[in-house]
């Protein structure tokens, strides 16, 4: 298990939350990130950042607001919160994560070892050849 | 029940799958065990070693202990599929390449891993061939494995 994961600086709290949290995971299957996923993983992180900024400004806005031609429509604050939120799921269900797949509560019992030559590569490099 | 959003973590060591697996064998041949004979997946799978298991028997292995096994049972994601249960409790997929040199009785035979007592291809009159022979055949699939 990583003891300290290390979380690029230029994320904010709520992006350098996630960024662990993932990297813990990935860390306790005894895997490494990609340099690929890595990039997922901080591009998911720094929307991350930005849907939280979204929601503070949320917190005291109306939800609608006036159009452009006068009439009532949702605040695209909103619009845009979900947005990010999409991105930041589609972006993730990228990271192949250890029993991503598993939601049949079997996780603690089945451990398949995906084909991933990426990563057994990246584990070879990073692990040695024993990896 | 571990915290939400805590990563749940394996005791090192620990092999459950395999465990689940010895459960479920040994409550079936409670009733079908021939006294005496060496069945090759047995001895595989008790010892630790590497052990060839089916989709079938994961969803009945599952079943018997209570935990959902549609995955692998017939029309699940997973049915139909044949992985090597390493030492470190990790399933692998065993595909074409990896078995490229066996015929489709002997890869059926490996599956089963029941032995002489079936054994067609592998030689009949020695029970303890064809443990060495199951042995030499998950050696060769996990050499092919990489």
């Amino acid at each position: 298990m990583a003891d300290r994961v290390k979380v690029p600086r230029d994320l904010g709290e709520h992006g350098r939350a996630l960024y662990r949290q993932v990297v813990r995971e990935v860390a306790d299957a005894a895997m490494v990130l990609t340099s690929t996923e890595e990039f997922w993983l901080h591009s998911a992180a720094e929307m991350n950042d930005r849907a939280a900024e979204l929601r503070e400004e949320l917190r005291d806005a109306p939800k609608m607001v006036r159009g452009s031609q006068g009439q009532d429509v949702i605040n695209p604050l909103i619009s845009e919160w979900r947005a990010l939120h999409l991105a930041i799921n589609l972006t993730l269900a990228r990271i192949k994560l250890p029993d991503a797949e598993a939601g049949d509560g079997l996780q603690d019992i089945i451990k398949i070892n995906r084909a991933n030559p990426q990563r057994a590569g990246a584990n070879k490099r990073w692990r040695g050849a024993s990896a | 029940m571990p915290k939400q959003g805590t990563p749940t973590r394996r005791r090192a060591g620990a092999t459950p799958l395999r465990d689940l697996l010895v459960a479920h064998w040994d409550h079936k041949m409670t009733y079908w065990r021939i006294e005496g004979h060496p069945y090759p997946f047995e001895q595989a799978l008790k010892s630790g070693a590497d052990v060839v298991v089916d989709a079938g028997r994961l969803a009945d292995a599952l079943a018997h202990a209570g935990q959902a096994a549609d995955r692998f049972d017939n029309g699940g994601a997973d049915a139909g599929r044949v992985w090597l249960l390493g030492a470190d409790d990790t399933l692998t997929l065993i595909d074409d390449r990896h078995v490229a040199d066996l015929g489709q009785r002997e890869f059926d035979e490996l599956v089963a891993g029941l032995g002489t007592s079936r054994t067609l291809a592998w030689d009949a009159d020695d029970p303890q061939a064809a443990v060495a022979a199951y042995a030499a055949l998950t050696a060769a699939i996990r050499v092919a494995m990489g």
